[in-house]
């Protein structure tokens, strides 16, 4: 109960929480528990949201039938079949993707564990970097406490238990939230000065997203080299 | 409600005594937050109401199909007296105009497991309870580059008082309230943004002990590096679209 009394106290951006969770005797434990309570209750409450909207879609099966025999109707069809055939193949494909995009009461059961394990993942990425940067800059914490002031910012996705109501779009919110209290967890973590504290926030990200342009860059290269090697044009 | 009422009208008549308690009080993010999200709720309510009589009186999908043909048959005839548009062309705009609107509303017409009505509602729902949610999230990340400006020129605010000082730009806001009017609705709307805006800098001014103009470079700064880059991106790609081959 008191870990979560902290949580919603970190929403609200009470340094309080934060100061508490780095004096606290097991940070690190406390933080790891939160992480995977928050994962896993927004995952379960999103279930019934998505079970929800799934229930007042049609099939996409259906969809696809429907859209195929009205573009069969369409007055240009018969051209488009005679001069462009890939062009029917394609949206049949795409039609088949839809399913993917749609809403599916599955998906979210596996979310229960997907969830969790990605919050857990992307919190030790960005608390070590941070705490790297944090230290470099002068900051006085050790890492259970970063870790454990870190994970007080997976509250704002506690917004997103307004998932359990079909069609709610929580929009960016949760990112913008969750940069706030990053940047409080290091700065009271660390007792840093403000200036400082933004740096040792943002740096992580920065060094996370030119990883990331990297290795997009890196495979679309090897998928471009293996399809050479295999003799196809690319 | 009555401590409400006195913010609203020291907010909106720019009392700079209001905003200097508004930002020194316990909790300031928090009573910011709870103004923004009480009067986007507000604002968005006769929408709400309006949107769903609509969905549960209004006729089913294939009573709709016929009068959106019936319009659209009507809007087709008035263009046929222009000259200069070519007859051939124009039957062929409506017959696939037609042919894709059956397929949407066929695609309506499809049974599903709960009944159509409840899943019109539920979209009612959740575009009423999206909208804090909507207007939250362009507040918070353009308030968090505004306040980086700020601190670059010397501002003061901490990070709850510049969130909780500057959600008051959504005080004006009420006035969507009347949205749904004709012409009304939407010359309110332009009141009620202008309105906000000014009030905005005013936060900013007075939540970092800037001078206004300051607050007003650190306010406009963000959007114009936006448009900067969209403006960037847009030459980029004509330029790319224009080169040969």
């Amino acid at each position: 109960m008191q870990i979560l009394r902290l949580c919603l106290e970190a929403l609200l951006l009470r340094e309080e929480a934060y100061s508490q969770m780095s004096e606290a005797s097991t940070p690190f434990l406390k933080g790891f528990l939160l992480i995977i309570g928050v994962g896993i209750t927004i995952s379960l409450v999103g279930i019934i949201g998505e079970t929800l909207e799934w229930a007042t879609i049609p099939s996409t099966e259906e969809i696809r039938k429907v859209v195929l025999e009205g573009v069969r109707k369409m007055p240009w069809y018969k051209e488009m079949a005679a001069e462009a055939p890939e062009a029917l193949e394609r949206l049949d494909l795409f039609l088949n993707m839809i399913k993917f995009i749609t809403p599916n009461p599955w998906r979210a059961v596996i979310n229960v564990v997907t969830t969790p394990i990605a919050f857990l993942i992307s919190w030790l990425v960005y608390s070590f970097l941070a705490h790297i940067f944090a230290r470099i800059l002068g900051g006085k914490a050790k890492i259970a406490q970063t870790l454990g002031c870190t994970a007080l910012a997976v509250s704002p996705q506690l917004l997103k238990l307004a998932n359990i109501l079909p069609y709610v779009e929580i929009g960016g919110v949760v990112g913008a939230w969750t940069l706030a209290c990053n940047y409080l967890a290091i700065k009271i973590a660390h007792r840093l000065s403000s200036g400082r504290a933004f740096w040792a926030t943002f740096l992580p990200f920065i060094i996370i997203s030119l990883l990331l342009i990297l290795l997009i860059a890196g495979g679309v290269a090897l998928a471009i080299a293996t399809i050479g090697a295999l003799g196809g044009k690319p | 409600m009555k401590e409400f009422f006195k913010i609203s009208q020291g907010v909106l008549s720019l009392d700079t005594e209001t905003f200097v308690n508004f930002r020194d009080s316990k909790d300031v993010f928090k009573r910011g937050l709870t103004i923004l999200v009480v009067i986007t709720l507000i604002a968005g309510s006769v929408r709400f109401v309006l949107d769903l009589i609509g969905d549960i009186m209004g006729p089913p999908p294939r009573e709709q199909l016929k009068r959106t043909e019936r319009d659209l048959e009507r809007t087709f005839e008035a263009l046929r007296a222009f000259p200069g548009i070519q007859p051939e062309v124009l039957r062929r705009i409506e017959e696939s105009a037609k042919a894709g609107m059956r397929i949407g509303f066929g695609v309506m017409a499809i049974p599903t497991r709960l009944p159509y009505r409840v899943g019109s509602v539920f979209k009612d729902v959740g575009r009423f309870a999206s909208r804090p949610f909507v207007r939250l999230s362009g507040w918070m990340f353009y308030t968090l580059a505004v306040l980086v400006i700020a601190k670059l020129l010397g501002g003061r605010a901490t990070l709850q008082q510049m969130l909780g000082t500057t959600a008051l730009y959504s005080i004006p806001h009420l006035l969507d309230i009347l949205g749904p009017i004709p012409c009304l609705g939407a010359l309110l709307g332009i009141i009620a943004t202008v309105w906000g805006f000014v009030i905005y800098v005013k936060a900013t001014a007075v939540a970092n002990e800037l001078s206004i103009a300051r607050a007003t470079f650190a306010t406009i700064l963000p959007a114009l590096v936006i448009f900067a880059l969209i403006g960037a991106m847009v030459i980029m790609g004509i330029l790319i679209a224009l080169i040969p081959g």
